[in-house]
């Protein structure tokens, strides 16, 4: 079978050229984006002090972490209400009806609002902190790609993880609560909060286990070339897995909601 | 006598309403309050993992920092109990709905008050504010006598008003700009989440912010030097 994969990509296209719309509230994104990288910045200097580095790592490590992995942060993201509120507010019958599969449909809307994040807020965000707050550049042009490569799995895991919550909304209806309580897990997990390499060794040790370590600072380590070859293939190993683990979970749990599925009204 | 406590019954009236539409969906509730409480303490949770590894953040202890950011919760769960409608008075404006409120013959901004409560985030910030001020009060070199928890009471009451006046002043700033969210977020909610750090670790430009542009110092950050007796930014 051979999916038609235009539908798609107009999906794609305009969801990207929605966020054409809103000016002003792109600038104000990109804005707040660097802001929250200097306070953080500015508070981890004070942590720093008068000390280069810190159990081995230099403080233009730390300053580097903070402008990508927040700006990645704000970049790659999964808006959690597409599916709930086509349930919430009745319109996936319409949806339902359509010739095309509704999670490639929401699949393609994500992709789509990401690229524009990517080519119009994070490109701004990161040459601006990064040119006062001091970016390292990459280790090599290889860790670079490398870097991008797994980032794609990295977002995937945040894609996922928030489809599954999304999933829920057959049950929970309003998943807000669900979606509030996922993202303050990963900011504090996934090192947009405080770098991996200050977790106390219980909690660095526990989140080997979890996927959280590998969606957006894995990619970090590997860009400032921290990472060995056979840590790299480990990492994407692990990307992988979780990416499908995940993947199969919120399909399951969709099969199992759209039976159940109950629209009060219309 | 009885036009004085008029307001206050019209409020009261209005608050049993709000109530009971907002318990109509109880698991839904309980979520949310859940939910708002696990966001604030995850900026929490990273000053206490931060802390195990250092033993300060510029010069500010476990406890002095807890006691700041207690304070930040304290008054948030206050305002939001009391004055959620003028934090979303400016969707009302926007969608048309604010004629309502002009033709009913009673105060305008009582009316938006009265109308919208928010319970739930009260409850997720107050339990926050609560756990932080416990664990802090004790452990930071206060000596808890009358004057200074009564200076505590005004701090908090002040703390309520600064926040609602900057809230007062976005809202109807969307008479003319119509939709003022973004600037809102800007302005407020970001600099909210950085307001429980020690205003002495900013940079310059910020720590004008926090002081001249959106007062969150005299929330938290002055009253608590005051409690602590902080030399920083002395001079």
């Amino acid at each position: 079978m051979v999916i038609k994969m235009n539908p798609y990509i107009e999906y794609g296209k305009k969801a990207f050229a929605k966020n054409l719309v809103y000016r002003s509230d792109y600038i104000i994104g990109v804005f707040n984006t660097v802001i929250m990288v200097f306070i953080q910045v500015a508070i981890w200097r004070a942590i720093y002090g008068s000390n280069t580095q810190i159990n081995g790592v230099p403080f233009s490590y730390v300053a580097t972490s903070f402008v990508l992995s927040i700006c990645f942060a704000a970049a790659l993201t999964a808006n959690d209400f597409v599916l709930a509120d086509k349930v919430l507010y009745g319109s996936i019958t319409t949806e339902l009806l359509k010739p095309i599969s509704i999670n490639l449909c929401i699949m393609a809307d994500t992709i789509g609002n990401n690229l524009f994040k990517l080519i119009m807020q994070f490109a701004p965000a990161v040459i601006i902190s990064g040119l006062f707050l001091g970016l390292l550049p990459p280790a090599s042009v290889l860790m670079l790609l490398l870097c991008v490569f797994s980032l794609i799995f990295g977002f995937l895991i945040v894609y996922y993880i928030s489809y599954i919550i999304q999933a829920c909304s057959f049950w929970f209806t309003n998943v807000w609560s669900l979606s509030v309580i996922k993202n303050s897990v990963i900011s504090i997990l996934s090192g947009t909060l405080i770098p991996l390499w200050f977790l106390p060794d219980w909690l660095a040790a526990a989140i080997k286990w979890t996927p959280f370590d590998v969606i957006y600072f894995a990619p970090i380590q590997i860009y400032l070339g921290q990472m060995n070859t056979q840590e790299i293939i480990f990492t994407f190993a692990k990307q992988i897995v979780w990416v499908l683990l995940f993947a199969v979970l919120g399909m399951f749990i969709y099969k199992k909601g759209i039976k159940k599925l109950c629209i009060a009204g219309g | 006598m009885r036009k004085l406590f008029e307001p206050f019954s019209f409020y009261f009236q209005h608050s049993k309403m709000l109530t009971k539409t907002r318990m109509q969906y109880k698991l839904d509730a309980f979520l949310c309050c859940i939910a708002v409480f696990v966001r604030e303490s995850a900026g929490i949770v990273g000053v206490f993992l931060v802390l195990q590894t250092f033993n300060n953040i510029g010069g500010w202890n476990m406890q002095e920092l807890f006691f700041l950011f207690s304070i930040i919760f304290l008054t948030y769960s206050f305002l939001v109990f009391l004055f959620s409608g003028i934090r979303d008075f400016s969707n009302i404006v926007n969608n048309g709905e604010f004629d309502k409120y002009l033709l009913r013959p009673r105060s305008v901004l009582l009316q938006i008050i009265s109308a919208n409560s928010d319970y739930f985030a009260a409850i997720g910030h107050g339990t926050l504010g609560l756990v932080l001020f416990i664990i802090s009060a004790n452990s930071i070199g206060t000596d808890w006598s009358f004057a200074n928890i009564l200076y505590l009471i005004i701090t908090i009451i002040g703390g309520v008003l600064i926040q609602a006046s900057i809230w007062l002043l976005f809202s109807c700033s969307s008479f003319f700009l119509i939709k003022t969210d973004s600037l809102k977020d800007f302005l407020y909610w970001n600099t909210r989440k950085f307001a429980g750090y020690p205003l002495s670790v900013f940079p310059g430009f910020i720590q004008k912010l926090l002081m001249f542009v959106i007062p969150f110092a005299f929330v938290n950050y002055f009253p608590a030097q005051y409690f602590l007796h902080k030399p920083d930014l002395a001079n």
